[in-house]
């Protein structure tokens, strides 16, 4: 049981360099901001971040932002540039990173080469 | 000849607190001109999210609904007061302190709550789907829980006065207001526009009407000590967005 342990400590502590190894210590990723029916010019940029930057930190850089809980979690992104999520409308502030909403605004880690896009859209169904 | 047991009876009554104040405010909310249509909405379920026990698929939504007399229904209304001495009379609140909001084929019911501050409110799910309660006021959520079918009732205190918004996570069509009233006297106009306010001191008011599409009115009015029958309140049609 130990040496299973240990052998799998080794691999998650490896897997760990090699990931750090394979992103570099800064790297360019493109940020994309679309106000939507808030009627702002969009925002459509190339920006470097520095590694474990996720698509939180990346729009911080650019961008004026508001936290707090939308959904789920008090780190969420509740404005972008004066432009707050709008629960009475069902108007909410959504990233994706290439893509793919499957991600977490504050625990995603980008990559180079990443496309992130921050929409401000209705919830229609 | 009144016999003891009547005497005592009669005591009771002309010693309970019923005040020469007492008077109601009565009136109606009216949107003039043509009646508006009421908006259709198609549900459909987000990914991973099931629609089984929502009952119809089409329905009208509530975001207006206008009586054939051009009441409209769901208006908040509430009196402020207007000087110093009636504040002070009007301390106490005359609205219910708790109100229940039910999850029902996958719409808040009813679809406005109005609570004095402090006042409770209690969310029931009566669906056989799982629902994503989240209480707004303003952009600020202040509360965010999950609610299978058959959970226990959740229960929310609102420590001020404001309008909050009650959404569903999972279905983005349903949403219900609460109003959180710091003054005593408030009510929710009828399928008819509709409204009564009992209890009224005699004073100088104002009286507010609140929709969540057209907006706030207010008038100033004088309320005597027999009540009021109040001309109706019109409200201005919603603007094109």
């Amino acid at each position: 049981m130990g040496t299973v342990k240990r052998i799998g400590g080794a691999v998650f502590l490896l897997a760990a360099l090699v990931g750090c190894a394979a992103t570099p210590k800064q790297f360019p990723v493109a940020l994309e901001v679309d106000f939507g029916p808030a009627g702002r010019p969009p925002i459509s940029e190339e920006l470097t971040v520095g590694r474990g930057a996720t698509p939180k930190t990346l729009l911080a850089q650019r961008c004026a932002v508001e936290t707090g809980a939308a959904c789920c979690d008090p780190r969420e992104v509740s404005g972008i540039e004066g432009v707050a999520i709008d629960p009475a409308a069902n108007r909410w502030w959504t990233v994706s990173v290439n893509g793919s909403t499957k991600v977490s605004p504050y625990r995603t880690k980008l990559k180079p080469g990443d496309r992130v896009r921050w929409s401000y859209r209705a919830d229609d169904q | 000849m009144i016999s003891k047991g009547r005497g005592l009876f009669l005591v009771l009554i002309l010693a309970a607190p019923v005040p020469a104040w007492a008077g109601e405010v009565r009136g109606s909310v009216v949107l003039p001109g043509s009646r508006p249509e009421p908006e259709q909405i198609t549900l459909r379920a987000k990914p991973g999210a099931s629609l089984e026990g929502c009952g119809p698929l089409e329905r009208k939504s509530q975001r207006l609904r206008v009586g054939a007399e051009g009441g409209v229904a769901e208006a908040v209304i509430w009196l402020e007061s207007a000087d110093s001495e009636t504040v002070a009379q009007t301390s106490a609140s005359g609205l219910p302190a708790e109100g229940v909001l039910d999850q029902r084929t996958c719409a808040f019911v009813p679809h406005t709550v109005i609570l004095p501050v402090g006042g409770r409110l209690t969310i029931r799910n009566s669906d056989s789907v799982l629902h994503n309660v989240r209480i707004f006021q303003g952009a600020a959520m202040q509360m965010h829980e999950w609610q299978k079918a058959g959970a226990r009732d959740l229960t929310w205190e609102f420590p001020e006065a404001g309008r909050y918004i009650v959404r569903c996570g999972v279905h983005p069509w349903m949403y219900a207001w609460v109003a959180v009233l710091a003054h005593p006297h408030g009510a929710i106009s009828d399928e008819e526009g509709r409204f009564r306010l009992p209890g009224v001191r005699p004073g100088r008011y104002r009286l507010k009407v609140w929709h969540e599409t057209l907006g706030t009115v207010e008038r100033p009015i004088v309320v005597p000590a027999n009540g009021l029958a109040l001309e109706p309140v019109l409200m201005q049609p919603e603007k094109e967005a």
